[in-house]
């Protein structure tokens, strides 16, 4: 059984990334492509090479989503500095369509990820807490209206019937 | 988590079909209005929907045979 309270000790030291010479890391360099078209030769091939297919269909098999897989890739990528992040999220559906076309044609189910769970209808909490606000709005809203209306009530006051009063429309 | 691939890819638009041009007649006072069908430069959101949409219509030839 996992010990949740144990302190995680394989986590980077806080600023550990800030120990190796600015530039030296490959994200830190310029990206070998630059454009989503050449990011995309870079990574079709591969996935289509028969090697590499095998064990992309095993992991789709297991039910790993096609969401967490294309991540993978693209984030590998960018740690080898082949493409830069935006480039890597850019190609994500193309990439995520091409494995669901590849898993369709060797027969592998897959879990694209893409489709919302049965159970996610929950609302979220900021949702929850922004219809408490309305409806606390609403209930204050309500509360105040005979105010208002006793208001407009004391302003309507009773027409005189004076000799200098202005008369009616009626003439009476 | 922040799911970044659910996001990209409820995200993007894919491009509908082609609605049929219209036959515009060959009279005399027919507008003379000369359509150019050079592609457009496509921005990169729209190149990725299209390359999407290629790919999601061979994988549903392929599944409905």
């Amino acid at each position: 059984m996992v010990d949740r309270l144990a302190p995680i000790i394989d986590a980077p030291i806080a600023g550990q990334s800030l120990t190796a010479e600015l530039g030296n890391r490959p994200w830190q360099q310029p990206p070998q492509y630059t454009t989503v078209e050449q990011a995309l030769e870079f990574y079709i091939p591969r996935l289509t090479n028969p090697e590499m297919l095998d064990d992309l269909l095993n992991v789709m098999e297991t039910g790993v989503p096609l969401t967490t897989l294309a991540n993978a890739i693209q984030s590998s990528g960018v740690m080898e500095g082949k493409h830069s992040l935006d480039i890597g999220i850019l190609i994500m559906p193309v990439l995520m369509e091409t494995m669901a076309y590849l898993a369709e044609e060797s027969g592998v189910e897959f879990e694209s990820g893409t489709n919302k769970k049965i159970g996610s209808d929950k609302p979220s909490d900021a949702l929850v807490a922004s219809a408490v606000k309305m409806a606390e709005k609403a209930i204050d809203k309500r509360n105040n209206k005979p105010k208002e209306e006793e208001q407009i009530e004391m302003e309507l006051e009773e027409p005189s019937v004076g000799l200098m009063s202005r008369r009616n429309t009626d003439g009476v | 988590m922040y799911n970044v691939g659910f996001i990209a890819m409820n995200n993007l638009v894919l491009p509908r079909d082609n609605e049929p041009q219209k036959q515009m007649g060959n009279s005399l006072l027919t507008r003379n209005v000369v359509k150019d069908n050079k592609p457009k430069e496509q921005d990169v959101n729209q190149r990725i929907a299209k390359y999407v949409s290629i790919i999601r219509k061979d994988r549903m030839d392929l599944k409905n045979g």
